[in-house]
């Protein structure tokens, strides 16, 4: 007898590569690392979604993981401008 | 997760990961090896490469005999080491990539305002210039459509705009490659290397009579649409793509061919009160903005396919 058809959980690409960079944006990582990272993930994700959805998506992870408050106290500006510079593919550490 | 995600991402930290006291940049053949000294023969190829001609005429036997390799082999090496030479006539083809706008795009509001820009110059039915906003936005999406129709700008007469038309395109499209009476192996080596959008102006002087460059738009306008043609000393045959986007401008009509396979857009002369703004190249900012919009708002929109191709095969 054949297995029922079961659906596939309907999982997001852009939510599957947020799960696997949460774990490289640890708070125990020096906040340079981090950044980096952070600016690295959206590179790499900015075909996934939307640039407006995936803004937020990054926002949102920054904050998760404490990063937006390790930054201090500029870090709307500085979050907003890397990860802008990484939908645009553009190195802002250079 | 998606392994091509994973390399991407791992790239993107390569590219930003903090490297004390890096070295500057070097000659591709001075790179050091394992060891991390720099291979004797990549230094000799440096050192050839940057001789005179005459030099190096000199040189090139004892060199190869030193390194115990083919003359002929040898002025590969150098030859792909030197600086690319700029001596040629003409100069180097570079096509404009507009930089994607930084915020989020409205899609509706592009073509509006697409279609605005358009009339802003050319005298033209409404309809006409909806169908040249489409044209423009489809030429950035050449990798996610099949099928890409020539824009086909046809007036009775002369003085109906066209050549105008065209050029406000070539400040809007991806890659614009503006040509009049280009050679049919220009046409399709620069596809094959650059997929320009080309902008054929002055198209009843010779489209009528060329059938070989007929063939190649005829072709272009379906993906997968090629040439073959023998190259190099050994006449090896490749493969020549030539799908493209293309606007064609001519008075008259198109040859039955092509014809089947545009978007008319037909032009007339401007009645005495009708007023444009003219066109002029120093004054492009406008057309600018509207094309890095149009960048970012083609990027989103492939970005949206593919998530929900994505999403309808996990479904399946």
């Amino acid at each position: 007898m054949r297995a029922p058809f079961r659906a596939l959980p309907a999982v997001g690409l852009l939510d599957q590569a947020m799960a696997y960079v949460r774990p490289h944006l640890d708070p125990s990582i020096p906040v340079c690392l981090r950044v980096r990272t952070l600016w690295a993930a959206v590179v790499a994700a900015r075909d996934l979604g939307v640039s407006d959805v995936i803004e937020a998506e990054f926002i949102q992870l920054a904050n998760d993981t404490e990063l937006r408050r390790d930054l201090g106290r500029h870090a709307d500006d500085d979050l907003h401008h890397v990860i802008r510079w990484a939908l645009l593919d553009r190195n802002p550490f250079a | 997760m998606p392994a091509e995600f994973e390399q991407k991402f791992r790239e993107a930290q390569e590219r930003v990961a903090p490297q004390p006291n890096a070295p500057g940049p070097q000659r591709r053949s001075a790179k050091p090896n394992g060891s991390g000294k720099a291979d004797p023969t990549d230094v000799e190829i440096a050192r050839l490469a940057e001789l005179s001609a005459v030099q190096y005429e000199r040189e090139r036997t004892g060199a190869a005999e030193r390194l115990g390799i083919r003359v002929s082999i040898l002025d590969r090496l150098v030859a792909a080491d030197r600086e690319p030479d700029d001596s040629k006539q003409g100069r180097a083809l570079k096509l404009h990539e507009p930089e994607p706008w930084h915020e989020a795009v409205n899609g509706t509001e592009l073509l509006n305002n697409l279609s605005a820009v358009i009339r802003q110059h050319v005298v033209m039915p409404d309809h006409a210039a909806d169908t040249a906003a489409l044209w423009v936005v489809s030429t950035y999406l050449l990798d996610v459509f099949g099928i890409t129709p020539r824009l086909a700008v046809t007036s009775p007469e002369k003085g109906c705009g066209k050549t105008t038309l065209l050029d406000v395109l070539s400040h809007l499209v991806w890659r614009p490659l503006p040509t009049a009476n280009a050679t049919v192996s220009a046409i399709f080596r620069v596809v094959e290397m650059l997929r320009p959008t080309l902008l054929i102006d002055e198209g009843d002087t010779f489209l009528s009579e060329n059938q070989e460059l007929r063939g190649i738009l005829n072709t272009g306008h379906r993906r997968g649409g090629s040439v073959t043609r023998t190259v190099g000393e050994d006449f090896e045959p490749r493969a020549f793509s030539t799908y493209s986007a293309c606007a064609i401008s001519l008075i008259g009509k198109l040859p039955a061919t092509i014809a089947d396979r545009s978007v008319p857009i037909d032009l007339r002369r401007r009645r005495a009160d009708e007023t444009i703004e003219p066109f002029r190249f120093d004054r492009t900012d406008h057309l600018d903005r509207l094309a890095r919009m149009d960048a970012l708002g083609c990027r989103q929109c492939r970005a949206h396919s593919r998530r929900r191709a994505g999403r309808a095969e996990r479904a399946v």
